[in-house]
């Protein structure tokens, strides 16, 4: 064989190989809890992954016979207590004791599966804070008064506080939808309940201002009110295990500047030996009445 | 008295006096005979012995050591009629003859005229050359676009059909220099990176910088692309009409007093017409979406020795769209240029060019979301002054020196109904002084040793970049071409390979070090029998400290500049073959190339089982093959056609693989889906193909025009490529949508020039 035509075989031998393959479906433990500061210890989902090519049944994916603890830490990450959980139904697990979730700590969620597989995963609970200026009772939507609840600052050690507001209607019908969402409902075929908790997503706190107190004026934009009536909006501050979740879960649904079309990523998970959530969070809880204009 | 010490005396005088008779000399400058341009690369020669040279950067010859006599001098240049002149040169005499070459009117069928030297620069290691009329003749979607002319060129790559951006030798489209009259061009694309700005009819000459480009350049980590204005006639007043489906352009040219010339073009998009069609009927259609361009420049001649010329550019992107029930969508992007270059001859050996030029981009995207407002200002506004000195010593030698200093200012902003969340302003001077020298060691060897030296003043970085270029002939027409070169890159931008309307550019700071990589090539280029060139090159490069804005942060609200970005490194390698035939009535080349790009970020692209293990993945613009071929067929005077056939394998894509819900989350009423994917890019859509057809008939309008008429088929077979893959999984099985890139399309266009 001549040196040419050698080449040129060796480059699509070369060319031919793919350096970089994709892998095979692999079956992963997902575990999903929220703790929320001052309030009773939450249940503890364990459940399976099942293949994108196979049909979801929620209730087939729980997994019954975990052993589920979680563990209040010290500072130096030593366990100080230690919270049982039972079995429910379909992997949901319900605290043995009540518990109060308490801020400023860590919690520590370990499952022990079956198999032998451990999972755990570690949050730090958000410091709590109040309202201090409630919003009005009443606003017309759109007008020109705009809706802002003054609120103490939270904490979080080595970071601004991040916020995750939701709306949360509490007569969610179709003809209570604001024109945007009405219009998204109607034409897009989206959801009702996709709006009964609506959300702007997640807020740092330098981006709103701040008054000569030092609490912080949390503006709700008339973007996040889907329903009119009665809506409790709820400002909760979220710990880096919810943070780095939701941006990157909503990043697998919402375009982004930078992500090619179609493009879906990884959600970040901050769980050892599974995937999932176990996150916490400090809440406060404003009502107000959104008038039609 | 001895004769002899007379003798020995007029013997040993008498060199002397055969040296004051001897040599002379002639120099010049070869100018375009229309427009006064400088023609680089053209031939001059005495007949019919042969010895000759050819004219430098700055279209300047010189002939020395010539005996008084007289001769007839010969300058040809590709395209240009020949010229012949008989001059007589007395002893010592340096003889200044400035030769202006006659572009040919017609084409001709059987003489190929070619500039040798004008070929060969163009077929330097990294470079790339798409002469005008193959931008203009070639189908093109909708409407004539110089980018994607180029991507059909080895190792230049399209995000789509729907993208005129340029991702060249696995470099992102940020990492290519695009300049136009030496100044900055930001955002060359219109309608989402649908077409480049560059309206053919203000193009003069492109020069393409694939890699390893020259000390010179610099700014960018990949390529360079530096496009001239299109300068006017200097002997009548002229112009173009173009019609389009999408856009209608018109130039104007004349002389400007005894040396000068003038140029203004414009470009206007015209579906406003449609939309308002279509508003009568459907909902959500733009009040508002339109392009435009304006480019004009006047350049001449001062005197011999100097030459000035001034150019702008403005174009602007204006999208109005209410794109639901209280929605919609506001933006205006665009570039403004001036540029001002001063060419002055300092001797017959040493040559000064100085530029100023001021580049300002700016991006205003907003979104009134039921009466939120949500609003982004993105601005960079530059000056630069340069200036370059050629020097031409006697011997083997051609030095260039250079200074450049840009000072630029960048700003960012992003508004919440009024309240600004997030604002920086960065303003950087930048300086390099660059040194090159082409230097001829042997008849068939030449080293081009460069170096850049970089600094942003007032910041920690210095950086000295060398850039070197070896060939050797071991015969003829066989150059063997080697070349290694380190670059740096100070922006970065944020974009989309799907639209470009809402591109982002930021800067490297004192906290932000730039990016930076090395650069090798190996070349091999023959041309196995006249009319044909075949020309291989294999590249490797690497690019460090990569930055860019993490795409997952949903606020930068109080965050510290540094800690938006995101740092990674990457690679790229490949190997590029070039088949061309340009004889005859059959007329085009061959592409192929195979290529590698691969990125690494941290927190990416790692197993859910080993975290803090990202890996390299392919980039969506990698594709392993890459194929076009372009012919041309000139049928008569009047009638020729031409095709592309571009094959590729599929763009990466990250195949989902498992699902999961939340099921109880407190943040939302509703279960959430989880989609956990397999390795980033791991997974390839279809093979891409496509066939493209172009017939043009060429006429006259009432005989004081020349016209064309361009019927053009896209896509002929309707191959549906696939774009992307969407997931749905509102069902109880995953459901993949595949969302499709082009149908079939016809166009047609029409110009006139007279």
């Amino acid at each position: 064989m001549n040196p040419t035509a050698s080449c040129i075989l060796v480059l699509f031998l070369v060319s031919g190989c793919e350096l970089y393959n994709q892998e095979q479906y692999q079956e992963y433990y997902a575990v999903e809890a929220y703790l929320i500061a001052g309030h009773q210890m939450p249940s503890v989902w364990v459940t399976k992954t099942t293949s994108i090519d196979d049909f979801f049944y929620w209730d087939s994916v729980g997994v019954s016979n975990a052993n589920v603890q979680v563990r209040l830490l010290s500072n130096d990450h030593a366990v100080s207590e230690s919270y049982g959980f039972m079995h429910g139904n379909h992997g949901k697990y319900y605290p043995a004791d009540s518990v109060i979730v308490k801020s400023n700590r860590w919690y520590q969620l370990k499952v022990d599966l079956p198999g032998g597989d451990v999972i755990v995963a570690e949050t730090f609970v958000p410091g709590t804070f109040k309202t201090v200026k409630q919003p009005k009772p009443a606003y017309l939507y759109q007008g020109e008064v705009p809706i802002e609840i003054v609120s103490t600052r939270s904490s979080f050690p080595g970071r601004q506080t991040y916020y995750y507001i939701t709306v949360n209607a509490e007569n969610p019908v179709e003809n209570k939808l604001t024109p945007f969402y009405r219009d998204l409902v109607n034409r897009n075929g989206e959801f009702i309940k996709a709006y009964i908790k609506n959300t702007i997503g997640i807020t740092n706190e330098e981006s709103y201002q701040t008054n000569k107190d030092g609490n912080i004026i949390i503006r709700v934009p008339w973007a996040a009110i889907a329903f009119y009536g009665q809506n409790d909006i709820v400002i909760n501050a979220i710990d880096d295990n919810i943070y780095d979740f939701l941006r990157s879960q909503n990043g697998q649904r919402d375009a982004r500047l930078s992500v090619s079309l179609g493009e879906i990523q990884n959600i970040r998970y901050n769980v050892d030996g599974g995937i999932g959530i176990f996150g916490s969070m400090a809440s406060v809880v404003s009502r107000v009445e959104i008038k039609k204009p | 008295m001895s004769k002899w010490p007379i003798i020995l005396a007029v013997l040993l005088v008498s060199p002397i006096l055969v040296g004051a008779q001897a040599p002379s000399s002639v120099y010049g400058y070869i100018t375009e005979l229309n427009t006064g341009d400088y023609l680089i690369s053209a031939n001059i020669a005495f007949s019919p012995e042969g010895r000759g040279t050819t004219t430098n950067s700055m279209g300047y010859y010189e002939l020395n050591d010539i005996a008084p006599g007289t001769y007839t001098l010969v300058s040809t240049y590709i395209g240009y009629k020949r010229f012949e002149k008989e001059i007589t040169l007395l002893p010592g005499e340096r003889l200044r003859l400035d030769i202006s070459l006659e572009p040919m009117e017609y084409r001709l069928q059987d003489v190929v005229v070619e500039s040798k030297m004008q070929n060969e620069v163009r077929r330097n290691i990294g470079i790339a050359h798409v002469s005008a009329s193959l931008v203009n003749d070639l189908p093109s979607v909708v409407q004539t676009d110089l980018f994607r002319s180029l991507q059909l060129l080895p190792g230049i790559t399209s995000a789509s059909d729907f993208s005129s951006g340029l991702y060249v030798r696995g470099g992102s489209p940020d990492q290519t220099l695009i300049l136009l009259d030496n100044a900055t061009v930001y955002n060359p694309s219109h309608f989402f990176g649908f077409y480049s700005t560059f309206n053919p009819s203000a193009i003069g000459d492109v020069n393409l910088y694939k890699g390893n480009y020259p000390s010179q350049f610099g700014e960018r980590l990949g390529s360079v692309i530096s496009i001239n204005s299109k300068e006017g006639s200097q002997n009548k007043f002229g112009g173009t009409v173009d019609l389009g489906l999408l856009a209608l352009g018109a130039s104007l040219e004349g002389p400007l007093g005894k040396n000068g010339s003038w140029m203004l073009a414009m470009r206007r998009s015209t579906l406003e017409p449609m939309l308002g069609v279509l508003r009568k009927s459907y909902e959500d259609i733009p009040e508002h979406f339109y392009f435009t361009d304006l480019n004009g420049k006047v350049s001449g001649n001062i005197n011999p020795n100097n030459k000035v010329s001034l150019s702008f550019y403005s174009g602007l992107d204006n999208l109005v769209f209410p794109v639901g029930k209280d929605v919609g969508i506001d933006l205006k992007y665009g570039n403004q240029i001036i540029s001002s270059k001063w060419r002055h001859i300092l001797s017959d050996n040493l040559f000064t060019e100085i530029n100023i030029s001021n580049s300002r981009y700016y991006n205003f995207p907003g979104v009134n979301v039921a009466s939120t407002y949500y609003e982004r200002s993105n601005g960079i506004h530059d000056v630069s002054v340069s200036a370059k000195v050629e020097y031409l010593p006697e011997g083997n030698h051609e030095f260039l020196v250079g200074l450049w200093i840009k000072d630029q200012t960048l700003s960012f902003e992003d508004r919440e109904d009024q309240y600004v969340t997030f604002e920086t302003e960065i303003r950087s001077l930048y300086s390099s002084l660059y040194l090159q020298d082409n230097w001829m060691l042997f008849d068939n060897v030449m080293f081009s040793p460069g170096v850049r030296i970089n600094q942003i003043i007032g910041g920690d970085f210095f950086r000295a970049e060398p850039r070197l270029s070896f060939e050797y002939r071991p015969i003829e027409p066989l150059r063997l071409q080697a070349a290694y070169g380190q670059y740096s890159q100070f922006m970065t931008l944020i974009s989309n390979d799907s639209f470009t309307g809402l591109d982002v550019w930021l800067t490297a700071t004192d906290q932000v070090p730039p990016a930076y990589g090395d650069q090798f090539a190996l070349g091999i280029k023959t041309i196995p029998r006249a009319g044909y060139k075949i020309d291989a090159e294999l590249y490797y490069r690497t690019m460090s400290s990569l930055f860019e804005p993490d795409p997952f942060l949903p606020d930068w609200s109080g965050m510290n500049y540094r800690d938006i970005f995101r740092f990674g490194k990457g690679y790229a390698y490949g190997i590029e073959l070039f088949m061309e035939r340009h004889i005859g009535d059959l007329t085009g080349f061959m592409g192929y190339t195979y290529s590698v790009t691969r990125r690494r970020f941290p927190n990416f692209n790692e197993p859910l089982a080993r975290k803090g293990t990202a890996g390299f993945y392919p980039t969506r613009f990698d594709r392993s093959h890459d194929l076009n071929l372009v012919m041309e067929y000139q049928f008569n005077a009047q009638w020729s056609a031409s095709t592309v056939f571009s094959l590729a394998s599929g763009q990466p894509f990250t195949k989902p693989l498992a699902r999961s819900k939340t099921f109880n989350s407190p943040l939302s009423a509703t279960d959430s889906p989880q989609i956990i994917t397999g390795k980033v890019h791991g997974s390839r859509l279809p093979p891409y193909h496509r066939l493209d057809l172009s017939c043009t008939r060429t006429g006259t309008f009432w005989g004081v025009a020349v016209t064309e008429l361009q019927v053009q088929v896209i896509n002929v077979y309707s191959r549906r490529n696939i774009w992307f893959y969407n997931y749905n999984l509102d069902h109880n099985l995953a459901k993949r949508n595949e969302v499709r890139l082009l149908p079939l399309m016809p166009s047609i266009s029409y110009s006139i020039k007279f």
